[in-house]
């Protein structure tokens, strides 16, 4: 099958691989309709990921339909159109069992942190993932999510990962009613961490980034009010000024490792070997009002970050960070995407056959052609 | 007044999935606790002991392959782990590229050696 294998740093080709087998009892072969990336995915492609091996397949969102099933599969069948949660899980540990499948015990033998994930290094386990004609998909029965038939590939791609994330996100922060939520970073998953807030009941939400082509998306889909932290002084002071001095109730950061907008934290990731960069951890601890809430969606790696956890300690913070268990939203937010109240497919700004996946990455890594979400297209369909 | 029709839906924590954080344990719909594993006893390639599914791509080789393991008998709450395979992950990147073009890393080996002989000569003589 054709695949995407990460070469290096900046370096991804479409190469020939064999197709994936049944390995364990419980798995499922996938033909791969859509596949996403991520902003997450930029975080191995640029080699900030410890155990990102050369020939790794990337790839974690994902729609497709069942091709074969082992022979323990009791709930799909081949022909089975299916969007696939990028967390690999039983159903059955002791993680899995309290909904949090995204800490599985049964899936990740390298490392206790996390369970296991497609695509994401050997970190998470080391599975190829998604961004391929075919994909092994274990604990067939316990992930994967028939897709309705009165709903297409896109409208649901995004149950996958970021859509869930984005929801889970403003989860994490508690929202009351009519309390003020500021969101920073504009990329997909903080435009539907801004959408949750007001379903959550948010009085206003504020979202923060630099590109001025992701505030513009950002006031059309989410309905929210914009800062361009370029065009500021101080993005902390700002917030506290745009909401009486206070701050806001609750900030979420959407961004993660790769912000920018600080040349401390990016000369230190450099020297330190940090994973990245923290400064929009450090600006949402310090833009919070006291007693409020931060809520980390974007993803850091070890081993260090800079993080004013002092200044966190001192506010009376509630810091509240995980991966997204996504399989416990999926019903749920299917509604909401079924009823309109979230278009989750509007994201898509680009969509590519997968032997365009190196112009996608690049594109995407560097926010050009106004590039929001790019979706592969593995086995061909609308373009 | 929300610009969000929809504002407000979710307001009852008791709607939102993840509510309370952890839920009461109970069976997912579909699961059964199979041990699916192979019962051989062999750890992963990373040095690890299997789960019950694990991933199968890209086993470790050559030098990276040597730090990968080094690395992985290192506990993951020491910052040596994650350093050990970062550096792994630079290795496995030249090692590929020797194998693509081994030609180019003679070349390169070739020049390195003249251009050392040349500094320690020019060393020598101050």
């Amino acid at each position: 099958m054709k695949a995407l294998a990460y070469q290096g740093p900046k370096h991804v080709e479409v190469v020939t691989k064999p197709d994936p087998r049944i390995e364990h009892p419980g798995d499922a072969i996938v033909r791969v309709t859509r596949a996403a990336i991520c902003g997450s995915d930029l975080h191995l492609y640029h080699g900030l990921v410890p155990d990102t091996r050369v020939g790794h397949t990337f790839g974690h969102e994902v729609t497709g339909v069942v091709q074969e099933v082992g022979r323990a599969v009791t709930t799909l069948r081949p022909g089975d159109r299916v969007v696939v949660p990028f967390n690999i899980s039983c159903g059955s540990c002791f993680f899995c069992e309290r909904g949090l499948t995204a800490s599985c015990d049964r899936t990740n033998p390298n490392s206790q942190i996390v369970g296991g994930v497609y695509g994401y290094s050997h970190l998470t386990g080391g599975y190829d993932g998604g961004q391929a004609e075919y994909l092994r998909v274990p604990f067939a029965d316990a992930g994967p999510f028939k897709i309705p038939d009165d709903m297409d590939d896109d409208s649901v791609l995004f149950l996958s990962d970021i859509l869930p994330t984005g929801y889970q996100a403003a989860e994490m922060g508690e929202i009351k009613a009519n309390e003020i939520v500021a969101v920073f970073g504009c990329g997909p998953v903080g435009l539907f961490a801004a959408k949750s807030a007001w379903l959550m009941g948010a009085g206003r939400v504020i979202a923060i980034d630099s590109v001025d082509y992701r505030l513009q998306f950002a006031r059309r889909f989410a309905r929210v009010e914009t800062v361009d932290y370029t065009q500021v002084d101080d993005v902390v002071a700002h917030l506290r000024e745009m909401t009486d001095g206070r701050g806001p109730d609750v900030c979420i950061d959407a961004v993660g490792l790769e912000a920018s907008g600080s040349l401390m934290h990016k000369a230190l990731g450099v020297t330190m070997l940090q994973a990245g960069a923290a400064n929009v951890l450090q600006w949402a601890i310090g833009a919070v009002r006291k007693a409020g809430n931060v809520s980390i969606i974007g993803v850091y790696g070890p081993p260090w970050n800079l993080v004013p956890i002092g200044v966190a300690m001192n506010k009376g913070l509630t810091l509240r960070g995980a991966q997204c268990s996504v399989r416990r939203y999926m019903p749920h937010l299917l509604e909401h995407i079924r009823a309109g109240r979230i278009d989750a497919k509007a994201v898509i700004s680009h969509r590519l056959p997968l032997d365009d996946a190196a112009k996608g990455y690049h594109m995407f890594a560097n926010k050009q052609d106004d590039c929001l979400k790019c979706v592969l297209l593995p086995n061909g369909g609308a373009a | 007044m929300s610009p969000d029709p929809a504002s407000g839906i979710d307001q009852d924590p008791a709607r939102r999935p993840g509510v309370p954080a952890e839920k009461p344990p109970h069976s997912q719909p579909h699961a059964r606790n199979v041990a699916q594993v192979r019962q051989d006893g062999r750890p992963t390639d990373a040095g690890q002991a299997r789960t019950p599914v694990f991933g199968t791509a890209q086993p470790p080789r050559g030098l990276s392959g040597r730090l990968r393991s080094a690395a992985y008998a290192i506990p993951e709450h020491y910052a040596r782990h994650w350093l050990l395979l970062i550096l792994a992950d630079r290795v496995d990147v030249l090692e590929h590229r020797v194998r693509r073009r081994p030609g180019m890393a003679v070349a390169a080996g070739a020049g390195a050696l003249l251009g050392a002989v040349a500094l320690a000569r020019a060393l020598g003589r101050r």
